[in-house]
């Protein structure tokens, strides 16, 4: 039996009881129910941490590092059938690594640990939008942005606003918001890259991958960072004023988070809100649980809230 | 009987169809952290492998010696040989670069990341902690006025890195007695300043600085300071107090 499951029955107060996996406990009286996990995997502002922190007595001493990230996720797949793997940008940036190789380890990395798709931070245009460019010859994941224009530049058709993953008939919509340039980066390494408003972007395709694509599940890959004092858009506030986005994975702000923050949306809906702090130190998890019956009615989903 | 058979099996597969039909909905999330730290002791070897030549060459790298320093320079306020050498190295680095002059570059002084730099080879990988932030130099142009501004958030700040031929006494916070490029401030001339990006964007509570007419020389701090220590070769410590408190 997996570790989610074990937990799951355990939250539910029926540690012992006994079931197959792929069925929720309650399926003993209600029959023809189908449980789908969907295993969530995701990192932000990595910021080109190839190797561990150096054992310098310095706070992050010894922590993070790609090949104990990979061995970690490798560990994941074993274990579990549908893994999908996301990173929220800042890819690039603070170490020689990138210096040096503009990002090409960094890209081949996580093509080797089977990234899904990512979206891209302030620094990764440090190298000038050509830059990135260059390296996405060695990048077998999507990169998604739902928010910058990136007509007239290098970019242009090598991005897309979002995309659909299908795992045993659940589908997944997932697309990218990326922080406001002006200000952060200099113009001349954006280009002609034209920043649109994220929350008017995120209304728009979540909505046509939750009605259009016809999405059981909306996650956004947001650089926008977790929340501001200012009223500068964040992800807290982008949840707020969202309608069809069930998750935000978060990056910029390089937050760690104890448990994920739920939000309400527009309509009372919970939004989950999760960043995995910066420099490959963390990889987050979130576990979807899905049903599948032909009942016309959900089974589980009343006899659980959602935290 | 032929008829009534045929409809009943129309209308059992339109009730299949009608009320039978699969659908998806979503129940619960579970989350979780995982961190990677020294305890998680394996490693991925393909990802191993995949590392190594970069790390061999960077490493390569990182140990190619670019000059000589002749004795330790020290880190300190408001005058200090490594801050010296530092405002020197940014200033002279860029008029080798580029060839053009400017009167004076400041840096501030949280951009230099270790307290001293010992004496012996000058590594690439030294120059990297020396200076490891990506900061762009700017070049602005700037009124007498706007200077003093500057060098009065110097003054409250304690001092930061000046080039040789510039410098001021501190009263009561400010700058006094101001000398730039072995002239004495003249409020309405015109001066170039060489910055780094953080401070010309308005960092450390400049900004002021932000709107000026400026140019983005692509350059980053930490590639002219290694220009300036190859074409130098050895570096000699300038003990010069550029920056002094008044008693």
């Amino acid at each position: 039996m997996k570790e989610g499951r074990r937990k799951f029955i355990e939250q539910l107060g029926m540690g012992g009881f006994l079931l197959t996996a792929g069925k929720f406990p309650w399926q003993a009286w209600t029959g023809d129910v189908d449980v789908v996990k969907i295993t969530i995997l995701h990192t932000n502002d990595v910021h080109s941490r190839i190797d561990p922190f150096p054992m310098d007595g310095s706070r992050n001493a010894g922590l993070g590092g790609a090949a104990k990230r990979a061995a970690m996720i490798k560990r994941i797949r074993k274990a579990n059938e549908n893994i999908l793997l996301f990173d929220s940008g800042d890819i690039f940036q603070g170490t020689p690594y990138f210096n040096f190789y503009g990002g090409e380890l960094e890209m081949k990395l996580m093509t080797e640990m089977g990234y899904d798709a990512a979206t891209m931070g302030n620094h990764d245009f440090d190298g000038g939008i050509d830059g990135f460019v260059n390296q996405l010859k060695h990048a077998n994941f999507d990169i998604l942005m739902a928010n910058y224009n990136f007509d007239n530049t290098p970019m242009q058709g090598k991005s897309k606003p979002y995309k659909v993953f299908e795992k045993q008939h659940i589908r997944i919509g997932v697309f990218g918001l990326g922080i406001e340039l002006d200000g952060l980066v200099p113009q001349k390494l954006y280009g002609d890259t034209q920043y649109n408003d994220p929350v008017k972007a995120a209304m728009k395709t979540s909505a046509i991958l939750k009605h259009n694509e016809k999405c059981d599940y909306v996650i956004c890959l947001s650089h926008l960072g977790y929340r501001y004092d200012e009223s500068k858009v964040s992800d807290v506030s982008l949840a707020r004023e969202s309608k069809d986005i069930d998750l935000i994975l978060g990056g910029h702000t390089h937050t760690f988070l104890k448990e994920p923050t739920i939000v309400e949306n527009m309509v009372g809906k919970p939004v989950t809100i999760n960043q995995a702090g910066w420099a490959g130190i963390l990889l987050g998890n979130i576990d979807l649980y899905f049903e599948r019956n032909k009942k016309g009615k959900c089974v589980s989903c009343k006899n659980i809230t959602v935290k | 009987m032929y008829h009534k058979g045929k409809l009943i099996f129309a209308v059992l597969l339109a009730t299949l169809l009608s009320c039978h039909k699969t659908q998806t909905y979503y129940s619960y999330h579970e989350a979780r952290t995982y961190r990677i730290d020294e305890r998680s002791r394996a490693e991925d070897t393909a990802v191993v492998r995949i590392i190594q030549p970069y790390k061999n060459a960077l490493d390569g790298k990182m140990n190619e010696v670019v000059g000589y320093n002749a004795a330790e320079l020290v880190k300190g306020k408001p005058s200090s040989t490594m801050t010296n050498w530092m405002a020197d190295g940014v200033r002279e680095g860029y008029e080798i670069i580029s060839g053009k002059k400017v009167d004076v570059a400041l840096q501030n002084y949280g951009g230099i990341r270790i307290n001293s730099l010992a004496a012996g080879d000058i590594t690439v990988g030294k120059m990297y902690e020396v200076m490891p932030f990506e900061n762009y130099l700017v070049v602005m142009e700037c009124s007498g006025e706007v200077l003093l501004k500057l060098l009065n958030r110097v003054a409250l700040y304690g001092g930061w890195p000046i080039s040789r031929g510039s410098g001021f006494v501190m009263r009561d916070s400010m700058a006094a007695a101001v000398v730039i490029n072995q002239k004495p401030l003249d409020l309405q001339a015109t001066y170039t300043l060489a910055l780094p990006d953080y401070v010309a964007n308005g960092g450390d509570d400049c900004s002021f600085l932000k709107d000026l007419p400026r140019e983005d020389t692509g350059l980053l701090v930490r590639d002219i300071l290694i220009a300036y220590v190859r074409n130098k070769k050895i570096i000699q410590p300038d003990n010069e107090t550029r920056i002094s408190q008044l008693k």
